[in-house]
């Protein structure tokens, strides 16, 4: 499927219901992606961040955040779908694993926007050049999503190298987080049989198998965590999904 | 599978730009204030505080007036 659709056409019932079924369903679960960032760290990191100025970019990542719920959320509500829920579910409730607890430590905080932040941008770019117009306006020029994503990512992996450089028991901390977070992000692109992803594909909602997207972040990213001194996690270790 | 848009969508994405562009403005001053006025940032770390507790709260009824989600 090659077409690229507008919300109008939608509405004048030339998509396929399965493909609108699929949308509405992507776009809920990035809104909730979304907001479930702020709702694991803000609590304890915004007053307990190291320094004035960590507090800070702790409150612009959560706006920046935000307006991307917001982005999402006004697409969703043309397509019917209601995000109340998404704005007033608890943690445990949220659609991916990586979202359903609470970040207690600034270790955490920073290995999620080295490591998961990283995911998301990797979800982020499927909806580039997609089918559903509106959708790929988000994430494409002149929108700012993509380049506050990877800003976030940014920061994670500076602090995540500052720490882990720092040695002894702060390195070890470090590498305890790497350790949960990159198997969490490993299991974001979830299983590489999915038939809903294939379906994905199959109507330009996607672009990429979740064994690529997968492959491409191991490779992206064990470089990365072997530069800063760091051991790369077994990949087979307490996964959900292969 | 209804298509009908959602009838507050338009007031809580207005809700959201607003708390996002003041939120925004709030670290703008607090960085500033870093060099020059430390209780300037405290203040803006507060008021940052503030507008995302309000809306990890979700209070989406109060937000969008009347035309929002009914309680259940």
């Amino acid at each position: 499927m090659n077409d690229r659709l507008e919300l109008k056409d939608i509405r004048a019932g030339r998509a396929d219901p399965e493909y609108v079924d699929l949308l509405r369903r992507v776009l809920a679960i990035q809104s909730d992606c979304e907001i479930g960032g702020p709702h694991l760290y803000v609590e304890k990191m915004l007053p307990e961040a190291p320094a004035k100025l960590d507090r800070l970019v702790v409150a612009r990542t959560s706006a920046e955040e935000i307006d991307h719920f917001r982005k999402f959320a006004v697409l969703c509500g043309d397509l019917g779908v209601d995000t109340t829920y998404i704005l007033q579910r608890n943690n445990p409730e949220r659609y991916l694993e990586a979202f359903r607890g609470v970040i207690n430590t600034w270790e955490d905080f920073a290995v999620f926007g080295f490591l998961i932040d990283r995911v998301g941008r990797y979800q982020l770019e499927e909806f580039m050049g997609c089918s559903y117009a509106p959708l790929a306006a988000v994430v494409e020029h002149p929108s700012r999503v993509m380049d506050e994503e990877a800003g976030h990512i940014d920061y994670g992996t500076t602090r995540t190298a500052e720490l882990a450089a720092i040695g002894g028991e702060q390195k070890e901390r470090i590498q305890r987080s790497v350790d949960h977070w990159y198997i969490t992000g490993l299991d974001m692109f979830g299983s590489s049989t999915s038939k809903r992803a294939e379906r994905y594909r199959h109507f330009g909602l996607k672009r990429r198998t979740n064994e690529e997207a997968r492959l491409q972040y191991i490779a992206e990213v064990e470089p990365l965590i072997e530069g800063m001194g760091l051991t790369v996690p077994d990949k087979t270790k307490g996964r959900k999904f292969t | 599978m209804s298509l009908e848009p959602v009838p507050f969508a338009h007031a809580l994405d207005e809700f959201l730009r607003d708390i996002v562009g003041a939120l925004h403005k709030a670290v703008d001053r607090g960085i500033a204030g870093l060099k020059t006025d430390p209780k300037e940032t405290d203040r803006s770390l507060a008021d940052a505080k503030e507008m995302i507790d309000t809306v990890m709260a979700g209070q989406v009824e109060e937000w969008v007036g009347e035309s929002g989600p009914k309680a259940s």
